[in-house]
């Protein structure tokens, strides 16, 4: 019974799932700095929408120090504006994820308290997770470090960091601290859904099942010709709105056997897709994605490349192909 | 055996510390209640800032108005006479950039003016502080925007609430909407 449960939690898990979550974390970041290349010092520089000594006397107050505290200067947002595009593309291709991890962490926490104005939940939720994936090991596939290490294993070293490395306790531990940083990813997950359903449910909007009506009109989230096609239908409004809460009050319990978590999946990829496209919060949504995406184990994603690559394969695809 | 025992407590110690962890997140969550308004000094010095989360997302209701910023401009024209201009209204104009692309950086901007109008009209203890951004973003309007031909002296902020059509009227245009005006003082412009 024990040793079933050592041998359980020092087997690393999620791996496919945490690397596509660090893939979709990267891209956010990389896609926010690069968009707002043009406006990086009017919403984070010193003389901006966000005065810099404003942020230094909250961030005193508040006893916390950002990048931004190391100098008043111009210079200072170019340097983190730059040094967070490279750190992201690297953190995309896995390369020294480990590190690269670490800074994100550093560069969105820096960036999130420089001016709290412009910041929405999909901010937040990065910002928190991207804490907890500094102790977990999200470089384990589709990364340059995946593949250096493969390629290390054809001709080892012998240097004292490599012994170190395959030492059997420090591979333990680090799995240990891997496992129990994916969970806490998942617990956090499962907090910002579950809170924010509990707190719909005290509005009397989502009670009378009109709530989406007024989120897609308002005129910050609403898409021209779009929306207007969603009000034509009374009874998907009242469906959909209702729904909404119920997913987000249930998502945690959902997770709890393998078929409904599918179900949880499912529901909250179309839930962001829809609020990407009616709503324009496609960051937002981007991320929340990533999140998602962490939930399915190697195995389950091991047999979705299977059900695909016979997908493919299978032969009416194959002859459609030759014909075309 | 040694590896197995360091397993099995560093496995506690974390399970431990995850339960603490999010027993005070579930605490910071909860609307307010005696457990939480007791503890609530600890509570935010643990979680602030590097947990800190709010995931009132269209919660408890869905904002259900329309906010625009309008400015008017005191300003003395080229032969001497001080003129007003009319209500110059800041937030369309941008909007119309967002509705054809939703890409752009114009997303994190709007979102400042937004969130300062948003906290102006409803938050009587933050009215100082978002007066003060909502000053900053017309500064920056007056920088990058053409301005009448004179000189400038002072400048008036409104901020328009619109509350639009309610659901069982929601064929009609906005134009419809019950219209609220929150008047800020002059302020000198140089």
């Amino acid at each position: 019974m024990m040793d079933k449960w050592v041998k359980m939690i020092t087997k690393e898990h999620a791996l496919i799932g945490l690397s596509l979550t660090r893939i979709f974390f990267g891209i956010a970041l990389l896609y926010e700095l690069v968009i707002n290349l043009p406006s990086r010092h009017l919403l984070w520089g010193p003389q901006g929408l966000a005065p810099y000594t404003d942020y230094q006397a909250y961030a005193r107050e508040n006893q916390f120090y950002t990048l931004f505290d190391l100098s008043s200067s111009f210079l200072l947002v170019d340097l983190i504006f730059l040094g967070g595009i490279v750190v992201a593309i690297c953190y995309i291709i896995g390369y020294r994820t480990r590190l690269m991890g670490i800074l994100m962490a550093i560069i969105v926490f820096s960036l999130y308290f420089r001016n709290l104005e412009i910041t929405h939940g999909g901010d937040n939720i990065l910002r928190i997770l991207l804490i907890y994936l500094i102790f977990a090991r999200v470089g384990a596939h589709f990364s340059i470090d995946a593949y250096r290490k493969r390629r290390a294993k054809e001709k080892p070293s012998k240097t004292l960091f490599a012994f170190f490395q395959e030492n059997p306790t420090w591979v333990a531990i680090k799995a240990v601290l891997h496992n129990f940083a994916w969970f806490a990813c998942i617990l956090q997950v499962a907090f910002l859904y579950f809170a924010s359903g509990s707190y719909k449910i005290m509005g009397e909007m989502w009670q009378s099942g009109t709530a989406l009506y007024y989120a897609s009109r308002v005129q910050d989230f609403y898409t021209p010709y779009l929306t207007e096609l969603l009000w034509m239908f009374e009874p998907l409004i009242v469906i959909m709105t209702y729904a909404t809460v119920i997913f987000q009050v249930s998502f945690p319990f959902l997770l709890l056997n393998r078929y409904t978590k599918y179900f949880a999946i499912f529901s909250a990829c179309s839930l962001h897709f829809g609020i990407a496209v009616f709503m324009g919060l496609a960051d937002f949504s981007w991320i929340m994605i990533g999140c998602e995406l962490m939930l399915l184990l190697d195995d389950e994603y091991r047999k979705i490349h299977q059900w695909l690559l016979k997908w493919i394969k299978r032969p009416k695809f194959a002859q459609k192909q030759e014909a075309a | 055996m040694a590896k197995k025992r360091i397993v099995v407590i560093l496995s506690l110690c974390l399970a431990a510390l995850l339960a603490v962890h999010f027993g005070i997140t579930f605490l910071y969550l909860t609307p307010d209640n005696p457990l939480r308004s007791k503890h609530w000094d600890k509570i935010y010095a643990y979680i602030y800032p590097y947990f800190s989360q709010n995931w009132y997302l269209f919660a408890p209701n869905p904002v259900n108005q329309h906010q625009n910023l309008e400015i008017k401009l005191k300003y003395i024209t080229k032969d001497g006479k001080e003129t007003e201009t009319n209500w110059i209204d800041l937030t369309k104009p941008m909007l119309q950039k967002l509705y054809s692309n939703r890409f752009s950086p114009n997303l994190r901007i709007y979102e400042f003016q937004s969130s300062a109008m948003h906290t102006y009209v409803y938050d009587e203890d933050e009215q100082k502080e978002a007066e003060k951004n909502l000053r900053l973003y017309v500064d920056y309007y007056l920088k990058t925007h053409p301005k009448p031909e004179g000189k400038i002296i002072s400048y008036r902020m409104r901020v328009v609430t619109n509350k639009f059509p309610r659901f069982n009227e929601r064929h009609l245009p906005d134009s419809k909407g019950k219209k609220y005006y929150d008047y800020s003082d002059w302020f000198p412009y140089s």
